[in-house]
């Protein structure tokens, strides 16, 4: 005869051995008198070990492992308002002692290109729409400003992004393209490509840029930079697919 | 001192990082119910870790911050974005769990094991695997999950409940704790 009651909970606590969440010394007791209860902690007794054998089956086998950036983001990049300070910084002092300020790491293209995604929204792409044939004959347009042919069904191979238009911009009197697009989730991603002073090839490496994952890989003559978003998983796999495909 | 924190908060994080990678993607695949939404969120899981580094008190428990952080980002950001992208979370298949290239080991009992778990819902899932396949005590599963301890004992005992009546016929599985 059981006269007192046990929850579900304090059952599973007393096959789990928590101690401090079960009355073990009263659950203990009642089970040597009480076939009701033992049948109820029998309803609840499974094989934590078959459990646990079973996923230690569930593995990333040969899945690449985590891509992570090797610095800080607060450390990655010198921003253009950084450079706008540090120059400010350097113009007092030099003036000041006559000493100049050098070794101050100046800001590359991709850094440009990073202040600049940083102002799009969704709603500077979301309304573009064009037929394959239009985005097709504006991209050999804009792809020829760097001497690149690019196909527009390369750029529309993965489902979550959707490729939208593409621009000449310049930085430094060079051109440089932008391929704009949009992910599902409505957040705007560019692959920014210009034409490398050398033939260094490297494979995408991971980055924040102004709050935003990024990628960064040259080859091919072709120095690229893909940003934009947060969702770093889908930059590295947009990254790893264009590293090839273009 | 603050940027001297930071870097030792990062250099702890990304050299832990790999260590613990599959066991976090392990966890992803119970969060999402599918290998390759694993793969988005243990990847960007990472990241948050990195970009949060400086919370990390190194010589911590490593594994148990990046999993509360890593349900932290599934629940409030990536789960509502695999819902509206037609991913679908209430269903896990098997066809997605069942490793391509299983090993020996991957019996016919093994197998049914995992689905049968897998098939709970997300909450008793996902609290089965951090303590009877990570091991964490009560008390660190509700603190990873950011759930009462009373929560991760009804959790439990519902699961075990519906686990120990798939496989009452079984031996293998009922036969014990």
């Amino acid at each position: 005869m059981q006269d007192r009651y046990f929850s579900d909970e304090d059952l599973v606590a007393f096959l789990d051995g928590e101690a401090d969440f079960a009355p073990f010394e009263a659950i203990s007791a009642a089970l040597a008198t009480d076939q009701t209860l033992v049948r109820r902690l029998e309803a609840l007794r499974v094989n934590k070990d078959a459990i646990a054998a079973s996923f230690a089956t569930l593995t990333p086998g040969d899945r690449a492992g985590p891509v992570l950036p090797d610095r800080l983001a607060s450390e990655r990049q010198f921003r253009a308002r950084d450079l706008v300070l540090a120059a400010g910084l350097a113009l007092v002092v030099g003036l000041g002692s006559g000493i100049m300020v050098s070794g101050l790491e100046r800001p590359g293209w991709r850094e440009y290109v990073a202040a600049y995604q940083a102002l799009y929204s969704n709603v500077t792409l979301a309304h573009i729409e064009q037929t394959d044939a239009a985005k097709q004959a504006e991209l050999t347009r804009v792809a020829a400003a760097v001497g690149k042919t690019v196909a527009v069904d390369t750029l529309q191979t993965m489902p979550e992004v959707e490729y939208k238009r593409a621009q000449i911009l310049s930085f430094k009197g060079q051109a440089l393209i932008q391929l704009a697009f949009l992910t599902s989730t409505g957040e705007p991603v560019a692959l920014c490509v210009l034409r490398a002073s050398g033939e260094e090839t490297a494979a995408p490496r991971l980055r924040m840029m102004e709050g935003m994952s990024a990628a960064a890989w040259s080859g091919g003559g072709y120095e690229y930079l893909l940003i934009g978003g947060t969702d770093s998983a889908l930059v590295s796999r947009m990254a790893s697919e264009f590293a090839v495909t273009l | 001192m603050r940027i001297w924190a930071e870097r030792r908060g990062f250099e702890a994080v990304r050299s832990g990082l790999p260590k613990i990678f599959p066991r976090l993607w392990r966890y992803s695949v119970v969060l999402t119910g599918s290998r390759q939404r694993a793969d988005d969120l243990a990847q960007s899981a990472c990241m948050r870790a990195l970009e949060r580094a400086d919370q990390f008190t190194p010589g911590t428990h490593l594994d148990r911050w990046v999993f509360r952080l890593t349900h932290r980002l599934w629940i409030t950001e990536l789960r509502k974005n695999a819902v509206r992208t037609g991913g679908g979370l209430s269903t896990v298949e098997e066809a997605d769990l069942v490793d391509p290239a299983p090993g020996p080991e991957a019996t016919l009992l093994v197998r049914e094991v995992l689905a049968a778990v897998m098939k709970l819902p997300e909450a008793q899932r996902v609290t089965v695997l951090l303590v009877y396949v990570e091991g964490y005590k009560y008390r660190d599963a509700a603190a990873i999950l950011d759930v009462p301890l009373g929560t991760v004992m009804s959790r439990l005992a519902t699961a075990r409940a519906k686990l120990a009546a798939t496989f009452r016929d079984d031996g293998d599985i009922c036969d014990a704790r």
